[in-house]
């Protein structure tokens, strides 16, 4: 490594944000170069600098006033309650194993599940327009390629009272995401596509489904599934219930 | 039933008074954020409107401070920052491309030189006044990294951008603040202007700023 590509990495390295491999090898340059090793120490020096600035700032207490003295809109309700509040029973006999995953889902750091349900309720209850609309969804496969940059297949629900909408381009949590819309029994369907990345889908009450996990969540009246498969994420949201979903996964041939 | 009401407002006084203890904390980054005494009390309470609003999306065993700053970031992002100033201010960086390698050897110059390494009272005023400076998505990621401590990791979720993103406004960021106290060093004579001005020699300053002191300077 040279001096010019230390620079790239140094804020990582400063951070203790960089991967083993390229730590050894900048420390191994900073070993022998004076010059990168003082750019670190003033980067150090500053970093610790900043980090003191704000060293004895307090709230002032007309603020901490206020800020007790805040009504209380939310509920905060007993996380157990609520999954056990999910009749799964009923979807059992579909599933292989059956599993209940651990209620924090913050493991390695990653992006909490409830930030990702979040996101796909709110795609789901805004009924946005679609750009490409149904019947075919195969065409839809082909209106995302080069749009996106992770496979596509949308797939055709072999139900007969369920049909393929439109769909759009989307997001989750900065993620781009294929939206589609499918309608089952009347109801609408909000299927979401997007490769896992860093995102963290687990934790919650999950299931597995044809030897794939499936994470389940709630929002706002709405029911959310989320499927792994080889890295990607297949999401549906609707106000049909956590079973149906779940046996939904089991009609598309994903 | 009774029971279980009991524990829902045990539940939600642990979770209030958990909320609270980081106030200061979340006052500290919304004065750095608006730059502002009333801009921040106003942002850390509209914040603490929406955690107790949105208290049940919060599950225990995840990071409940990443979770507040999470809400105060988007508060900010959303109701509070100046999008004008940013766009002036990152164009006027894009259009600097050969900035880095001038920066950079001045860097080494400046941390070569023992002097530089005190970081006097004066300097710390000089930085104070530098980051607040800072356009927005720049400060914000600087002041979550090095004042919060936050990763990479939880700052991209509360920027609700990609970790690259953060870790190139955190470059940025932290290349304008060295490049602040560079030109503070030489205007403060602790590094002197010929050993700097050698490096730059063939380049006209591109800062207005710093143009109209190498004027000075030379006149």
């Amino acid at each position: 490594m040279n001096c010019a590509q230390i620079v790239k990495y140094l804020d990582a390295y400063v951070d203790g944000e960089l991967e083993a491999g390229r730590m050894i090898e900048v420390e191994a340059h900073l070993d022998h170069c004076e010059t990168c090793g003082a750019l670190t120490v003033l980067r150090r020096r500053m970093k610790s600098e900043i980090a003191a600035l704000d060293d004895g700032i307090v709230a002032p207490d007309h603020l901490r006033r206020r800020v007790e003295g805040l009504p209380r809109t939310g509920t905060r309700r007993l996380k157990v309650a609520i999954f056990a509040a999910v009749p799964i029973a009923a979807a059992a006999a579909l599933l292989l194993v059956f599993t209940v995953g651990p209620w924090s889902t913050s493991e390695a750091g990653g992006e909490p599940m409830a930030a990702v349900v979040d996101d796909l309720v709110q795609r789901h209850a805004r009924e946005l327009p679609m750009e490409f609309k149904g019947p075919d969804p195969s065409l839809a496969a082909s209106w995302f390629r080069g749009k996106v940059d992770f496979p596509v297949h949308a797939p055709r629900l072999k139900l007969s009272n369920a049909s393929f909408q439109g769909a759009r381009l989307s997001s989750v949590q900065a993620h781009q995401a294929a939206h589609m819309v499918y309608t089952v029994d009347g109801h609408r369907v909000t299927l979401m596509i997007f490769p896992v990345d860093n995102l963290v889908v687990r934790g919650g009450n999950e299931v597995r489904v044809d030897g794939k996990n499936v994470v389940l969540g709630h929002r706002n009246g709405y029911n959310v599934a989320v499927m792994i498969d080889r890295d990607m994420a297949y999401a549906l949201s609707s106000d049909l219930s956590p079973e149906r979903l779940i046996s939904l996964f089991t009609e598309l041939s994903i | 039933m009774a029971r279980s009401g009991k524990r829902e407002k045990e539940e939600q006084q642990r979770f209030e008074s958990a909320c609270v203890e980081h106030l200061d904390a979340l006052y500290a980054t919304a004065l750095r954020m608006t730059r502002n005494t009333s801009n921040a009390e106003e942002l850390v309470q509209d914040t603490y409107v929406r955690v107790f609003r949105f208290a049940d999306s919060f599950e225990w065993g995840t990071n409940l401070k990443a979770w507040l700053f999470r809400i105060l970031t988007n508060t900010f992002i959303n109701n509070y920052r100046h999008k004008v100033h940013e766009r002036r201010y990152l164009e006027r960086v894009a259009t600097e491309p050969i900035y880095d390698q001038v920066l950079d050897s001045e860097a080494r110059k400046f941390a070569s030189d023992p002097e530089a390494h005190v970081f006097s009272s004066f300097f710390k005023k000089e930085l104070d006044r530098a980051l607040d400076e800072l356009p927005d998505d720049y400060r914000t990621v600087v002041v979550l990294s090095d004042l919060q401590g936050f990763s990479y990791k939880e700052i991209s979720q509360m920027m609700e951008c990609p970790m690259g993103t953060v870790m190139s406004r955190l470059h940025r960021g932290r290349r304008i603040l060295q490049r602040e106290l560079i030109d503070h060093a030489v205007a403060a004579g602790i590094v002197s202007v010929s050993e700097v001005e050698q490096k730059k020699s063939g380049r006209e300053p591109t800062d207005l700023k710093e143009f109209r002191r190498s004027r000075e300077n030379g006149s």
